[in-house]
């Protein structure tokens, strides 16, 4: 089981590097003739997309209930990341020891707000677009959730076999799998995340660095700076 | 359309015409579906299969078929013919408002994307649609799309009593939608272009020809640098500094698109007619003594707000009027609805942009304004022909067929 769930998580592994490889190729081929010539990012633009980006301010103009449930998932997943840090690092840096208290607040809000984004858009808001990509992203988030509260509170796995097996993959020492049936489960639904990732993770940053740089960019455009 | 399309493959890639901004922004996209809210082709269609989320999805899927790792290895897919032609109309029965863009929870610039995408259908031969697929012609045998003889681009509405000079800083473009389908703005323009008493040109109306933004937005890029450089030269030949113009479309061609079809800076700036108008008011030259008591309701047309920045201007030269009262939309500036007019989609799906445009008329008359007011000849064209047959009735008038009107020189 050791030697199928190692050979799962690199090829896993590979094709999310690979995917994105590729399509940051695609991203950076050679642009059609007739572009305008790059501009100069200047740090208070920089700065105010930073804004944009971590607190997902133009969900948060654009709908502010909404907003309320993503940014607290996009918060709790960011914390739970850093946490699980820990499987894949030795030592541990402070920070992950630090991400306890947090985590453990992050693994009930992370399913809270997967439910309440699910209830805001089919019963609340009733939108009239919905995505089923989107929806089965939030399915195994929220599988991978129960699992990961059912291992922590009900059903703890060998916290010492699960490290050794995934520091055994980082080093490329492929080990014996841990034992127990939930970590399997926990496992498998992130290896299916990690292929199933959504495109916008990392593009949607840089477009809304490119907003910003337009939105302050757009009075001078007709007018004198 | 001249590209070539005959060997073209269904499985060639889908991001040529994209620039590397544009092809992040394709996978930027979210698909929160908030943007529908907001989208004025949503609100009149009510179907999400051509809204902006499910285009990107699309559009990604293309380029997934041709352009992501599993192409790279195994080769690029066929797309479904289908595929493309449903994708097709949806990118050409939107309005390219940029409202979405507008509204988008990442920033994608919309308003941009969309035509660069249309462009991608036509270089594959799939657009693009009706009547639009007569403009390069029309505009290559008269200089404008409409097909209209130049001898009547100005003649049937330029005021007798006033000439332009033959070289001067200020020149005026009429345009074309204005020239032949807006008759009261341009003529509004010029009259107080004239008030304003700083001599200005004019190209002769064979000179004038159509600055390029139809053919822009509906993706046949063919023509450009030479309408372009053909009218650059010319206001150049005539000493200018400063073209003027009350078209949205074309004020946002000019400014965005006309140094990258040129191959650099132009040699005059570009301004919107209410620029130069309002800094008239704030200098002094010009002065409204009469009296306008009404509620007036201003409408910022999607390519003059959204586009290049223009909100303040046009209200600040309303505001010249003595007695008016000024209404807003509920959807103002940087968030105007748009009246239907937009991307040339009016010539292909006219229903949908009537019903647009009368959203429009209704909101302005359930806010009690006595005028609407509008600042971009397709909107006036669109919205004038939305009133007819509608139940809602309110004078539809030019801003600066107003302004004129009031210095008692209409």
């Amino acid at each position: 089981m050791g030697l199928v769930l190692s050979v799962g998580f690199y090829t896993c592994f590979l094709f999310f590097v690979a995917g994105y490889l590729v399509r940051m190729v695609t991203w950076a081929q050679q642009a059609p003739p007739r572009v305008l010539p790059g501009k100069t990012l200047t740090l208070p633009v920089f700065l105010n997309a930073l804004v944009d980006i971590l607190l997902l301010r133009r969900l948060l103009r654009a709908n502010d209930v909404l907003w309320l449930g993503e940014w607290t998932f996009h918060a709790s997943l960011l914390i739970l990341f850093l946490r699980h840090l820990r499987y894949v690092l030795e030592p541990s840096p402070p920070f992950v020891y630090a991400m306890d208290i947090p985590a453990r607040v992050a693994a009930w809000l992370l399913p809270a707000s997967l439910i309440y984004i699910g209830a805001m858009k089919l019963v609340i808001e009733k939108k009239t677009y919905i995505s089923s990509y989107n929806f089965m992203l939030l399915g195994l988030m929220m599988v991978s959730c129960v699992s990961g509260l059912v291992m922590k509170y009900s059903l703890p796995a060998d916290m010492v076999d699960i490290k050794h097996f995934t520091m055994g993959l980082v080093t490329f020492h492929m080990g014996i799998s841990p034992e127990s049936i939930t970590f399997l489960f926990h496992f498998i639904i992130f290896l299916v995340l990690l292929v199933s990732l959504p495109t916008h993770m990392f593009a949607a940053p840089l477009t809304m660095i490119e907003a910003r740089q337009r939105e302050d960019e757009l009075p001078y455009l007709l007018h004198e700076k | 359309m001249s590209s070539p399309t005959c060997c073209m493959k269904n499985s060639d890639s889908f991001t040529k015409n994209l620039t590397p901004s544009q092809r992040i922004e394709i996978d930027a996209c979210t698909q929160c579906g908030e943007c529908l809210d907001c989208c004025p082709v949503q609100q009149v269609t009510k179907n999400p299969d051509i809204s902006p989320p499910e285009k990107i999805r699309m559009f990604r899927e293309f380029i997934m078929a041709t352009d992501s790792l599993k192409a790279k290895i195994l080769g690029a897919k066929e797309i479904d013919r289908k595929l493309l032609e449903d994708f097709t109309r949806a990118v050409f029965e939107c309005t390219t408002c940029g409202a979405c863009g507008q509204n988008c929870t990442v920033g994608i610039n919309t308003q941009r994307l969309w035509p660069m995408l249309r462009k991608e259908m036509v270089r594959r031969g799939l657009g693009p649609l009706g009547p639009q697929k007569e403009m390069p012609e029309a505009i290559g045998k008269t200089g404008n799309p409409y097909g209209k003889p130049a001898e009547e681009r100005y003649s049937p509405w330029f005021p007798e009593d006033i000439q332009v000079v033959e070289k001067a800083p200020v020149a005026y473009y009429a345009g074309c939608t204005g020239a032949y389908e807006a008759h009261p703005m341009v003529k509004g323009d010029v009259l107080v272009l004239h008030a304003i008493g700083e001599p200005f040109t004019m190209l002769p109306p064979e000179e004038e020809v159509c600055c390029g933004f139809p053919l822009f937005i509906t993706g046949q890029h063919d023509m450009l640098e030479g309408l372009v450089k053909r009218l650059v030269e010319a206001y150049q030949a005539r000493d200018v500094k400063t073209l003027v113009c009350s078209c949205p479309c074309c004020v946002n061609i000019m400014a965005r698109d006309w140094p990258l079809y040129y191959g650099r800076e132009l040699p005059f700036r570009i301004r919107h007619i209410t620029q130069a108008v309002a800094g008239a008011f704030a200098a002094g030259r010009l002065k409204i003594e009469r009296e306008l008591r009404e509620r007036i309701i201003y409408h910022d047309p999607c390519y003059l707000s959204r586009g290049v920045g223009i909100m303040e201007e046009p209200r600040d030269v309303l505001k010249n009027i003595p007695g008016i009262e000024l209404l807003e939309f509920d959807h103002n500036r940087l968030e105007s609805r748009c009246c239907g007019a937009g991307g040339a989609a009016r010539k292909v799906y006219h229903e949908n942009a009537v019903a647009m445009g009368r959203l429009t008329i209704d909101e302005a008359v359930r806010k009690k304004a006595d005028k609407l007011i509008l600042s971009c000849p397709a909107c006036y064209a669109k919205v004038h022909e939305a009133m007819q047959d509608h139940k809602t009735k309110i004078p539809i008038v030019d801003i600066m067929e107003l302004i004129s009107g009031l210095l008692g020189k209409g």
